[in-house]
């Protein structure tokens, strides 16, 4: 079934239905509607600035860009972000899908949360985190038309997005918090722990094991 | 002691590339840092690669001393930009070096996002050895993570070539704080935002929940 909102359409592949009924079986409505609206405004960006870009690419990054989130998908030890990328790299190796474009995808979804970077690198990367910040941050909210804003949000609603997905972001950040360590996500431990003490790089420098 | 630049000075197996591109990046980044800075950064290259022999990783010299060498550039005023991260001023500068030279583009895009990702924490060590090793050399110089996987005869020869100065862990934060003062913004979510709060009694650090929360959309 073809669906197009605001003249971007959804990748219909078999490769991407897999992809969105792995997703929605795992993602509750708030976190998959969120990563449908991260394709759509990465592709409209996309579109806008004339870059060449997979679409079926984006599409999946966008997808699993959370996973890392979900707790069949989550480790101790790892950036809920790098869980999300190998989750993807997973899923689109065992579909035999070229490595190159398996790693792309890791990156996109690794670097997603990575500031004043991913704007540079290729366009899938730079797209799957133009999607995470007009969604989530609001950033760029103005370089889409109100008709765009309002047809991507009536086919995939925000809901009560805001508070929602704070709530699973913290969960995940209060599971691991030493892995937000020089990340925004060390904001979700602070929000909500209020005897987390954040550690500091100055003070990580100079008790470093280095004498001087 | 530049003097050690001469290519007979091998550490535990590992020497500065003594090729035409190795020895116009070692005068390219002596003549545009400081030494702090530069001597910094080709100890970053010695633990970075010696890193890359105890993983069995396969790597080319030369992209790893690029990256190294260009990776705090960005510092520099000759470098810096008004509004990007000095990570990717870094990489910017590094890129444009390497392609006068006539480095093939894969090659550019892999020591651009090695010095870009030098400060991402989590992230790098799953990426191509270029991008991995750069990381892991910054983090045993500045942070001493891996410091225990040097034995303490090689970690001698290389200070010695190439010393921290008497007050390195001070001089190294003093050094980032001069080089991004006139951008914190770029801070934002990343360990630089340490180094401003700790120079700048005044400075307001975001949280990422408020700035959610205060986003243009209504829920």
């Amino acid at each position: 079934m073809e669906q197009v909102i605001s003249g971007i359409r959804i990748p219909d592949s078999k490769l991407a239905q897999e992809a969105a009924e792995l997703v929605r079986q795992y993602q509750n409505e708030m976190l998959f509607n969120h990563s449908v609206r991260v394709y759509l405004f990465g592709a409209m960006k996309g579109i806008r600035q004339d870059l060449k870009f997979d679409r079926e690419l984006l599409y999946i990054s966008a997808l699993f860009h959370d996973m890392g989130l979900i707790d069949a998908f989550s480790t101790d030890s790892k950036r809920f972000e790098v869980d999300g990328a190998d989750a993807a790299r997973e899923f689109l190796k065992t579909r035999g899908v070229p490595d190159a474009n398996a790693d792309l995808v890791w990156e996109a979804i690794a670097l997603h949360t990575t500031p004043g970077v991913p704007q540079y690198m290729r366009p899938e990367i730079n797209l799957t985190n133009a999607g995470v910040l007009v969604d989530v941050v609001g950033i760029g909210y103005d370089e889409y038309s109100s008709e765009q804003r309002n047809q991507v949000v009536s086919a995939f609603p925000r809901g009560n997005f805001k508070n929602e997905f704070i709530e699973v972001q913290a969960c995940s950040a209060l599971k691991k918090p030493e892995t937000t360590f020089g990340t925004v996500n060390a904001g979700y431990v602070e929000a909500f722990d209020p005897n987390y003490q954040r550690p500091n790089v100055c003070a990580r420098i100079h008790n470093s094991p280095w004498h001087s | 002691m530049r003097d050690a630049l001469l290519p007979s000075a091998k550490i535990n197996g590992i020497a500065i590339p003594d090729s035409k591109l190795g020895r116009a990046i070692t005068e390219f980044i002596r003549d545009n840092e400081s030494e702090l800075l530069f001597n910094h950064s080709v100890r970053v290259y010695f633990f970075g690669a010696i890193a890359g022999q105890q993983r069995g990783l396969t790597f080319n010299d030369e992209l790893l001393y690029a990256a190294a060498m260009f990776h705090d550039i960005g510092l520099m005023p000759s470098h810096w930009s008004q509004n990007l991260r000095f990570e990717v001023d870094g990489a910017n500068a590094a890129r444009d070096f390497l392609k006068s030279h006539g480095v093939d583009a894969s090659d550019l895009e892999k020591v651009w996002t090695a010095i870009a990702l030098h400060t991402t924490p989590g992230v790098p060590e799953f990426m191509h050895p270029i991008i991995a090793l750069t990381t892991a050399g910054v983090e045993m110089d500045v942070l001493g993570l891996t410091y225990d996987q040097y034995a303490d005869d090689v970690r001698e020869k290389i200070v010695a070539a190439f010393p921290r100065t008497a007050h390195f862990k001070e001089d190294i934060i003093q050094a980032f704080y001069d080089g991004i003062k006139h951008r914190p913004d770029t801070t934002f979510g990343n360990v630089k935002a340490d180094v401003i709060a700790d120079k700048d009694v005044h400075f307001h650090r975001h949280n990422f929940c408020s700035i959610i929360r205060s986003s243009r959309w209504k829920a």
